[in-house]
């Protein structure tokens, strides 16, 4: 994992270690940490593509105010990942234009 | 209104005013170890300049609003309100460093990478634009509290623009094509074609060209526009509208609008 160790004033506390997927595919990160940072730790830097100019997208403003992070979350689209915790199992994929809002009841 | 007030009003500072002021070149050019130059213009709530100070140079605040006052017979250029201010609004110059025509700065500096001795850096002025490259000679931390002041040689006749540095390069883009707001996926050009052509409000911009609109409702790209707008047009930043804001102001799902609840 590509993680920032040292920081010039930040100090970092990680909870356990868990498996979750992006794009189908297995990876770990730590519970409880923004899902955008564990694919960050990954090595993944697309979280989405835009509806309009087809630009990729990824961590912008990490603290949940850009929407630049949008992903597709459990089946759920727009989940602002940079806010939201990492649980165990969880599936990630990376969100084309707008996405689809799933049905009622899902 | 003359382009010193237009980028005044647009948050640099141009020239000296209350908060910000120079000093006497007579001291300055004498003084070893140099001389603090804060550049505060704007009333805060805010004295750690006054409280860190060890010789009291930075005088007492009678209102915590105030601007600084300094009085620079007691200054020593310690620096240790450079590594303080949180605002980094405070750097030490000492013109009696080196060669006639070099001059050290005492900068705070919070990035990584840390420069180190001896290295080349790019010097960058008040609106981050490289003006002349620089050598780093010392790097201290006056308050073991990870808060960097990075001493650097530059030209003599920098010194009055030099107010930070950059250790290595960054790839420039062409501005006009810098997407702004992010969601709507509009250009600094189009908002500068847009704005020129009279569209100098947040709202009327809105309508033309969808700033705004997107998840973040302006979160993202409001303050860069309105800043444009004040470039642009002179009028001061704090006196352009900042549009209308509508709830909600951040993504709230339907089901919770529905259900009731506080989530």
């Amino acid at each position: 994992m590509n993680l920032i160790e040292k920081h010039p004033i930040l100090e970092f506390q990680r909870g356990r270690k868990v498996q979750f997927f992006f794009d189908g595919q297995e990876m770990e990160g730590f519970e409880g940490e923004p899902i955008a940072a564990a694919l960050h730790a990954n090595g993944v830097r697309i979280y989405r593509v835009t509806p309009e100019m087809k630009r990729p997208r990824g961590f912008f403003c990490a603290i949940g105010k850009c929407s630049s992070c949008f992903m597709v979350v459990d089946g759920v689209p727009n989940v602002r990942t940079c806010v939201t915790a990492l649980t165990e199992g969880m599936r990630v994929e990376t969100q084309t234009g707008k996405g689809l809002v799933p049905p009622v009841g899902a | 209104m003359t382009d010193k007030e237009k980028f005044f009003n647009s948050g640099v500072l141009t020239e000296e005013r209350p908060g910000a002021v120079l000093p006497p070149q007579d001291l300055w050019e004498s003084k070893k170890n140099g001389l603090v130059i804060i550049e505060c213009p704007q009333r805060i709530p805010c004295n750690p300049c006054h409280t860190s100070c060890p010789t009291g140079a930075v005088l007492p605040f009678d209102d915590i609003n105030d601007t600084p006052r300094i009085d620079y017979s007691k200054c020593t250029g310690c620096a240790m309100c450079v590594a303080k201010c949180p605002g980094l609004a405070c750097l030490v110059v000492d013109l009696t460093y080196g060669g006639p025509d070099e001059a050290l700065m005492k900068l705070p500096y919070e990035i990584l990478p840390v420069p180190e001795k001896g290295e080349d850096v790019a010097c960058m002025n008040r609106t981050g634009q490289e003006i002349c490259r620089g050598k780093v000679v010392n790097v201290t931390e006056p308050w073991k509290d990870r808060t960097l002041v990075v001493h650097v040689v530059v030209p003599r006749d920098k010194v009055q623009d030099v107010r930070t540095i950059k250790v290595g390069r960054v790839a420039k883009k062409k501005e006009d094509d810098m997407v702004i707001c992010r969601c709507e996926e509009v250009t600094l050009g189009e908002i500068r074609e847009w704005i020129h052509k009279g569209y100098d409000t947040f709202d009327e911009l809105k309508r033309v060209l969808r700033v705004g609109m997107g998840p973040c409702q302006g979160r993202g790209c409001r303050e860069i526009i309105l800043r444009e707008v004040s470039k642009i047009t002179g009028t001061p930043y704090a006196l352009i509208p900042q549009g209308t804001i509508r709830p909600p102001v951040k993504p709230v799902k339907l089901g919770a609008l529905a259900k009731g609840g506080d989530k």
